[in-house]
């Protein structure tokens, strides 16, 4: 899986040295999240149940489609919903990019109007921004993470590709296949120039943000709503955090002493560009030019991947690494080291 | 200089993040659990029962190119154009176990719509229905067997898609008998069809051909994967060579065109049809010329594409319901005179 953002590839993996915070804020949701997999929220098991799902799917999109909008700021185009009449935009922070800047909003009958962005959780991909133009808008609400959890349904919309008054706004079924502070996985197709748009339960509300994709369909990620209704205070006062500084160590946290190779790797492994000296990566045999293509029996579809499967480990926890390596494949093993400890 | 937070390389990140992750790491559902698993086409199996009667399997030398629709009880069926044409003798695999010969009866070059005729009759026709197909409702494409090949939902309202612009992969320069081939591109159908550098393309399609502007022209109503009869004088010796057309944007190590194509197979053939209902279905590139049938059971589209990572795109009953006298009529026969 890997974590190509939308319209503006660069930054990614940055994300996930972030929010320690909202595990704290928002403790219960995630917990109940892992615990409670057994059951589906909603069956499908008989015609009566898709009849069901349809019905409610089709109401979200009738409820949705008028508040999903093109957001338009520097060259990129990705996608935003509306969530107040006064015209509060959900974005990903990738589409917004910085602060206080002017945006174009499209909204699905072609109509443009004028705003600018407000701020940003970078280590989420958060981003707000809001409507300047006088009116009342169409909205939806904002959900909580209730009932946000693995097997869950969600509809996602967005204007993939940028927008297209032919085809104003595309929906995608899917359901929740993972449940991060963070991040919410899910299996709902989405693709460049959806960054930014919604991603709604079956009541309607906004969960999460559409953020960036894997090499799988099944692999599609979105910001929870938790960390919007969180941030809210800092975003609308245009407020820009959560950066993470480049080449930034926790201390204590778990590592291996790799940094990615400058360039997109989509679903072809971890591409390595260097291996710091005395690391445990080193230590393990790891070279530079290195692909890891699976790291502790995960499949690894990029550098982001590679991030988030380290940062699940504890420092001294073993792991095997298997390797592309021009064209014979390597395993290795590696033991994972302590960030910032002189290891 | 103020190192804004947007200008950081991305990549060069060390791995090396935070305190440890809680148990929820471990909790991952994986992939396991997924819209249109097994357990939720299961589901479909009473909505597809009346349908998998018509649809066949469509084979070239043993490898399952495209399914087909039977759209006539007397062996009328019809499926993805681009798959089958030109490419070898057409078997069909027929839901009761019969295998019979398929002959490729009419092409509609710019939907991609071909009809086969096959030597049986009293078959389980489909009928198309023209349903609303408002964006939310489920959709299923139907195989033969007891669950559909995927589901999706209608996610965009119906519309035009523009066909691509079309290249045979060579680099031409004025020249006084035609236009020089000065470059060959190895990846595109000039290269696969014997095109050599310094041979002088002479005619297309038994046409003179003088201008570049030409050749664009008489590409112009064809569409990728359309085999092209191109002339060319190398040596004093007149060839004639098929040339198989291809898509000359986006290209495919764009950005765009990288993401198109994460996670999974997409179809050569994706774009000119006149008009599609696009779904989310996952479906596989040789599973197109399936019926789609919404959650009643009927049958509103045929599959036409796998179009890219978000979209399966499927001709709306009513459009195919138009084309059908003519496909059958004997026509739009491919290679036939009717054909341009």
């Amino acid at each position: 899986m890997q974590a190509s953002r939308f319209h503006r590839p660069a930054r990614y993996g940055v994300g996930f040295a972030v929010l320690l915070a909202c595990l704290i804020a928002w403790p219960t949701g995630a917990a109940k999240a892992a615990e409670e997999v057994a059951e589906r929220p909603v069956k499908a098991e008989t015609v009566e149940d898709l009849a069901e799902i349809e019905r409610r799917v089709e109401a979200v999109i009738e409820k949705a489609a008028d508040a999903t909008v093109c957001v338009r700021a520097g060259g990129g185009s990705g996608s935003g919903v509306i969530i107040s009449e006064d015209g509060y935009v959900l974005t990903a922070g990738h589409v917004s990019s910085e602060p206080d800047r002017p945006v174009t909003f499209v909204f699905p009958d072609g109509k443009t109007v004028r705003g600018k962005t407000l701020g940003i959780n970078v280590g989420v991909d958060a981003g707000l921004a809001k409507i300047t133009d006088e009116g009342d808008w169409p909205h939806v609400e904002m959900g909580d993470m209730e009932g946000v959890e693995p097997g869950a349904w969600v509809v996602a919309m967005g204007h993939p590709g940028g927008f297209n008054i032919e085809r104003p706004v595309v929906a995608r079924l899917g359901r929740i296949n993972m449940v991060r502070s963070t991040v919410i996985r899910t299996d709902c197709t989405i693709i460049g120039g959806d960054s930014g748009g919604p991603l709604f339960n079956l009541d309607g509300e906004v969960v999460g943000i559409h953020s960036r994709i894997s090499n799988s369909l099944r692999h599609n990620y979105h910001v929870p709503i938790a960390q919007f209704t969180d941030g809210w205070d800092r975003m609308a006062a245009g407020e820009v955090w959560n950066r993470v500084a480049r080449g930034g160590v926790r201390p204590g946290g778990p590592f291996i002493g790799v940094q990615g190779a400058n360039r997109e790797a989509l679903g072809e492994g971890a591409a390595i560009g260097r291996v710091n000296a005395d690391s445990p990566a080193e230590e393990a045999g790891l070279r530079r030019g290195d692909v890891i293509i699976e790291f502790d029996g995960k499949p690894i579809g990029s550098f982001g991947d590679l991030a988030l499967t380290v940062r699940a480990m504890e420092p001294g926890d073993k792991a095997a690494v298997i390797v592309q390596r021009g064209e014979e494949q390597v395993e290795l093993e590696i033991v994972i080291g302590k960030a910032g400890g002189g290891e | 200089m103020i190192h804004r937070f947007n200008r950081v390389p991305a990549l060069l990140v060390l791995i090396a993040l935070l305190a440890p992750q809680n148990a929820l790491a471990q909790r991952d559902r994986g992939s396991s659990r997924i819209a249109t698993d097994a357990q939720v086409r299961e589901a479909f199996e009473p909505v597809v029962r009346e349908v998998r009667a018509s649809v066949v399997e469509l084979t070239i030398d043993g490898d399952g190119r495209a399914l087909g629709t039977i759209v006539d009880a007397e062996g009328y069926v019809l499926s993805k154009a681009s798959e089958l044409v030109g490419r070898g003798a057409i078997k069909a695999d027929l839901s009761d176990g019969r295998r019979l010969d398929a002959e490729l009866v009419g092409v509609d070059q710019f939907n991609d719509l071909a009809m086969l005729k096959i030597d049986a009759d009293r078959l389980t026709a489909v009928k198309l229905v023209d349903a609303e197909a408002k964006l939310g409702k489920w959709v299923a494409c139907v195989g033969q067997g007891e669950s559909p090949k995927a589901v999706g939902i209608v996610s965009a309202k119906p519309r035009a898609v523009q066909p691509p612009q079309l290249v045979l992969g060579v680099n031409l320069r004025p020249h006084p008998s035609g236009l020089r081939v000065q470059w060959v591109n190895p990846d595109f159908g000039a290269a696969e069809a014997g095109v050599e550098p310094n041979d002088v393309l002479t005619h297309v399609e038994q046409k003179k051909v003088i201008a570049v502007e030409q050749l664009v022209s008489k590409l112009q109503d064809r569409n990728v994967g359309d085999i092209v009869e191109v002339t060319v004088e190398r040596g004093g010796e007149s060839l004639k060579l098929p040339v198989r057309l291809s898509e000359l944007t986006p290209d495919p190590n764009s950005r765009g065109e990288r993401m198109n194509r994460m996670g999974g197979q997409i179809s050569e053939r994706r774009r000119g049809f006149e008009r599609v209902l696009q779904h989310d279905a996952e479906l596989r590139p040789d599973d197109c010329g399936s019926p789609l049938v919404n959650l009643r059971g009927e049958v509103i589209g045929l599959n036409i594409a796998r179009a890219g990572r978000i979209e399966t795109y499927a001709l709306p009953s009513a459009l195919i319901r138009e084309k059908l006298a003519a496909l059958k009529s004997g026509e739009l026969k491919p290679g036939t005179p009717g054909d341009e």
